[in-house]
């Protein structure tokens, strides 16, 4: 065998958790490194774990330890293991898809004995970095990113002898290194048992070498030890484990013994303040605080026991009988349908019940904005296209803006989060939207760089708006396709904003049409104003159309019109930035129009003032709705403005209304009149951009012509007055939202486009 | 007047940018080629016949960039120095043992010229005429070992106030005892320091002496021909 397939044993510790489990298990179907076994050492547990093992038979190898101790498991697994290199995850943890290729990789050079790389903590408030290349000290001083309020009581710096170390939920070792001195000690029920084993390994002369790649994306759950997110834990192990390792590390590292003393005391005395700490946040109740200092007192002195009194507990035969002999076979975990497996969600540990025909695609999609963060336009757009990909079985991966750098799972997508760091570009400093973009832009391209190297991703999808993927597309390093959304340019046209930020911000965008693998534009309307706004010719075979979709509302959340109930009042919405581009003047003249010749009617208008932007307030000096206070102030009373409005209460407003209106001047695709057929709403609309690919005339709803407040008035009139055509039209128009504009039928579509441009940018790319 | 920004200079910026990302640890050979690469386009751009003449700001920019990239690079050789620096205190037994640093790729000669195309070496500290620093501050830094003094505000209770104070004395010397012993500690390792800095001072005061030797050798080698003495005659060329 060659060194390029060096074997890896993967150990799993696990003890009563087994949905984490289950979702490890799935989500190692799809590494990348096929030349690995798993072995499961399974703790006491009295839930379903041996069920879910029982659906790994024959691909999984099933080992038993009495007790609740993660060294003795671990020392279990590891006297089991027959690859080259063994390496540890925890079971609620999910690798990332090329964590063993990393892994193998780092261990082709021969001196290396130990690695691991970095754990991102999902955390449902505060996800971040929970490990990258921690140092330990001889006396268990952590220089750590999870370094926290407990590491800086104790006073820090005086051990003699300071290592790297891994995590425990991603660490891996040559196995015949970690047998040579004993695997682990069996003292450490809990916690600090990777910390000594490094501290083992450099004082054997060993070379450990954690790395920045080779990610683990860690769930904590709930265990015998620990309620998740909480501050119910056992601390007192924490102690007994510092203390101990302290004793016999800082002994073994020719630390003094008054040194080793004090920090003892300075462990046992911080555990205590920390229990205090917690008692004052509220976190612990008074009779819990005094348990847990007992405990904790009780703790330290067990520890100072087996640490300065009693032997290691370490493996008994610390060697491989003849390490020159051919190592036993593995029993490959992946089998041969592993590669065509569906992605896993790997919070929920939700996985599509779908087969596929072909292995499923690995997509990283842009968005600048992404919810549950921010939901507007583009973000709403991307959220959908990664449900849709993901529940086709597609693995998705969302870069977007962020405070911090950290990972989050939502609805079945990674979500990387990237700050925004203005580190480069500094020449355009006084071009802020320029600038901007452009540091995001470059900031995404680094993390494409990490995706495709830790999770292999085949194809990047950039919305043209802010120009997300331009950095990426100008490396050239993966495929870029471009998604054709209402351009900067167009808007800065229509603002009248001739300023030098617009222009080159509009420039940009046309670079990266031109450097585009394929483009995507929603609608033929799109496609031809981007022709004609950049002057642009894409050849046929680098342009598809896909129209939007949406996810349909369950039969009984739609409200279609009801023809025969007698109806008090009509009403009429609009959602939408309130905004010229979107028409709402002409909105504003056609009501009165309306009102005149409809009695019982009222206009409800949802969304954001935008006057500020769009230069109207700067025209006029005034907002969209105080505009019409004054301007048809007799007619105020039957318009209500509510602003920008959540999510449920949009819901409610689709179900409560009897017509939709939004009469845009232009609109690329327009996934509002969706959201409205989605409850079975008639809708009016404009003859301007893509509106008439969504709109069927006289089908769905109506369309008229843009800035004509007078034929708009018509239109809404002759609806209003035809209770029949109410409800015609707008079941006409679920019908076309569960099939034509349905969320999985827009992702089977993206899919396609993603798969033919993978196959002729790389052919040997794996689709 | 000054030119707007053009879509290409961008670009261009965009260029440099993934250029000086692409600056690995082990690969320093490659990234010195990448440097001198886009300085002979840049100055291609700037000065070929034919082509516009470029504008000062421009050439600046340029020069900037360049300057940027160099700048990289030296910060990445500074880190593999640093690499070396543990491996020989490591190999000294002074540090836990840990995987060798890589080793940068050797430095190609550039095509056609023969010359190598790493960075030029500075100048002699003698001849770019600086001063070595810190040569006066290392002489007068202060060889006082770290103190901290006791000092117990006492307690002005009545009866037990002395007592109190004497309590308080005595978990004062407790606390001064254990930040002595660090104290200590980073005294040993200031006069470490302070061993090292003299003894380079001292090696580089050394050279630089040579250096100056050196160089009145050489200048009293190089004097014009009418000065040089006749060798013609002599069977054996001068060493």
């Amino acid at each position: 065998m060659s060194t390029a397939e060096c074997t890896v044993s993967v150990i799993i510790n696990t003890s009563e958790r087994a949905g984490p489990l289950r979702t490890l298990l799935r989500a190692l179907e799809h590494q990348s490194y096929p030349f690995f076994e798993v072995i499961v050492v399974v703790g006491p547990s009295h839930d379903d774990t041996e069920k879910v093992l029982s659906e790994y038979e024959g691909r999984v190898r099933v080992l038993h330890c009495p007790r609740a101790n993660l060294g003795q498991s671990r020392n279990i697994g590891l006297a089991a293991a027959h690859g080259e290199i063994v390496a540890f995850i925890d079971d609620d943890a999910v690798p990332s898809r090329c964590w063993l290729e990393q892994l193998a990789r780092l261990f082709r050079d021969p001196d290396l004995d130990a690695t691991g790389g970095v754990v991102y903590l999902v955390h449902p408030n505060q996800p971040a970095v929970q490990h990258r290349i921690g140092i330990i000290s001889s006396l268990a001083e952590q220089v750590d990113v999870r370094r926290s309020w407990l590491d800086q009581i104790v006073p820090p710096g005086t051990g003699r002898q300071w290592v790297a170390r891994m995590m425990g939920t991603n660490m891996a070792f040559r196995r015949q290194a970690l047998r040579t001195i004993g695997g682990f000690d069996e003292y450490f029920v809990w916690v600090f048992d990777d910390a000594d084993i490094a501290l083992r390994l450099a004082n054997a002369g060993k070379i450990i070498h954690p790395v920045l790649e080779a990610p683990v994306y860690h769930v904590p759950a709930s265990s015998r030890r620990r309620v998740a997110f909480t501050y119910n834990v056992r601390w007192w192990i924490h102690t007994r484990s510092a203390v101990y390792i302290t004793i016999k590390n800082g002994r073994q590292a020719g630390d003094s013994l008054c040194s080793i003393l004090l920090r003892c005391l300075h462990l046992i005395h911080g555990h205590w303040l920390w229990s205090g700490q917690l008692w004052r946040d509220k976190q612990l109740t008074f009779s819990q605080l005094w348990r847990m200092r007992l405990a904790e007192l009780w703790s330290g002195v067990d520890g100072m026991v087996h640490g300065f009194l009693l032997p290691r507990r370490l493996m008994t035969g610390t060697a491989d009988p003849d390490p020159e002999a051919d190592p036993p076979a593995i029993q490959p975990f992946q089998s041969g349908d592993s590669a065509r497996q569906p992605a896993v969600d790997p919070v929920s540990g939700y996985r599509p019940a779908i087969s596929l025909p072909d292995p499923p695609l690995r997509i990283c999609l842009l968005s600048s904005a992404y919810p549950p963060a921010q939901y507007e336009g583009v973000g709403r757009l991307t959220h959908l296209m990664a449900q849709g990909l993901f529940e086709r079985g597609h693995t998705v991966h969302v870069i977007t803006r962020g405070e911090r750098e950290q990972v989050a799972f939502y609805d079945g997508a990674y979500v990387h989060q990237l700050p925004t760091r203005l580190e480069r570009y500094g020449r355009y400093q006084g071009l802020p939207n320029l600038y901007y973009a452009l540091n995001h832009s470059h900031a995404v391209y680094e993390k494409v760089r990490r995706l495709i190297l830790n999770e292999g991703i085949q194809i990047v999808d950039s919305p043209l708006w802010q120009f997300d993927g331009l950095v990426t597309a100008v490396s050239g390093v993966i495929p870029v396709v471009v998604r054709l959304v209402t351009a900067l340019r167009q808007i800065a046209a229509l603002h009248g904003d001739a300023h030098d930020d617009a222009r080159l911000v509009g420039e940009m965008e046309k670079a990266l049409i031109e450097r585009a693998s394929h483009l995507l534009p929603n609608t033929q309307a799109t496609l031809e104003t981007v022709r004609q706004v950049y002057g642009v010719a894409p050849a046929a075979d680098r342009v598809t159309i896909v129209p939007y979709g949406i996810i349909p509302v369950p039969d009984d959340q739609v409200r279609p019109f009801n023809p025969d109930a007698q109806t008090d009042r009509l009403t009429v919405l609009y959602v939408g930035r309130l905004e010229q581009r979107k028409g709402i003047l002409d909105l504003f003249e056609a009501i009165p129009l309306v009102l005149r010749q409809v009695e019982n009617v009222r206009f409800v208008i949802a969304g954001a003032d935008n006057s500020q932007h769009d230069g109207f307030q700067r025209r006029t000096g005034v907002t969209y709705p105080a505009y019409f206070a004054s301007r048809y102030a007799r007619y105020a009373p039957d318009v209500e403005f509510l602003g920008s409005v959540s999510e449920e209460t949009l819901r409610r407003l689709y179900q409560s209304c009897d017509l939709f209106v939004a009469p845009s001047l232009f609109e690329s695709f327009g996934l509002i009149y969706l959201e409205a057929m989605n409850y079975a709403k008639p809708v009016i609309g404009c003859y301007g951009g893509g509106v008439p690919e969504v709109i069927d005339h006289g089908v769905t709803g109506l369309l008229t012509e843009p800035g004509a407040p007078r034929a708009l008035a018509d239109a809404i009139v002759s609806l209003l007055r035809s209770p029949q055509k109410l409800y015609e039209m707008g079941m006409a128009g679920r019908e076309q939202v569960l099939h034509r504009f349905h969320y999985l039928t827009m992702a089977d579509r993206f899919a396609q486009v993603y798969r033919s441009v993978i196959q002729r940018e790389n052919p040997s790319g794996g689709v | 007047m000054k030119e707007p920004i053009t879509a290409e200079q961008v670009l261009q910026d965009i260029e440099f940018e993934l250029i000086q990302g692409m600056v690995p640890h082990d690969e320093l050979g490659a990234a010195i080629q990448a440097v001198r690469r886009f300085q002979n386009q840049a100055r291609a751009d700037a000065f070929s016949p034919g082509r516009r003449k470029a504008e000062y700001r421009e050439i600046a920019s340029r020069q900037f960039q360049i300057n940027d990239m160099l700048l990289t690079l030296l910060q990445e050789m500074a880190a593999q120095l640093q690499t070396l620096q543990l491996e020989l205190r490591r190999a000294a037994g002074l540090l836990p043992a840990s995987p060798p640093p890589p080793i940068p790729a050797p430095v190609a000669p550039e095509p056609g010229t023969g010359r190598p195309t790493g960075p030029s070496l500075p100048l002699p500290i003698a001849e770019s005429g600086r001063v070595p620093p810190g040569v006066g501050a290392i002489a007068s830094m202060p060889q006082e070992p770290l103190r901290v003094e006791l000092l117990v505000r006492p307690v002005r209770l009545p009866l037990i106030g002395r007592w109190l104070t004497r309590l308080r004395a005595a978990f004062h010397s407790l606390a001064l005892f254990y930040v002595g012993r660090l104290a200590d500690q980073q005294t040993a390792v200031n006069r470490a320091v302070w061993e090292s800095l003299r003894e380079l001072n001292q090696a580089l005061v050394h050279q630089q002496q040579q250096l100056q030797a050196l160089h009145e050798q050489w200048s009293a080698r190089t004097v014009g021909p009418d000065e040089s003495p006749d060798h013609s005659a002599d069977p054996m060329p001068p060493p």
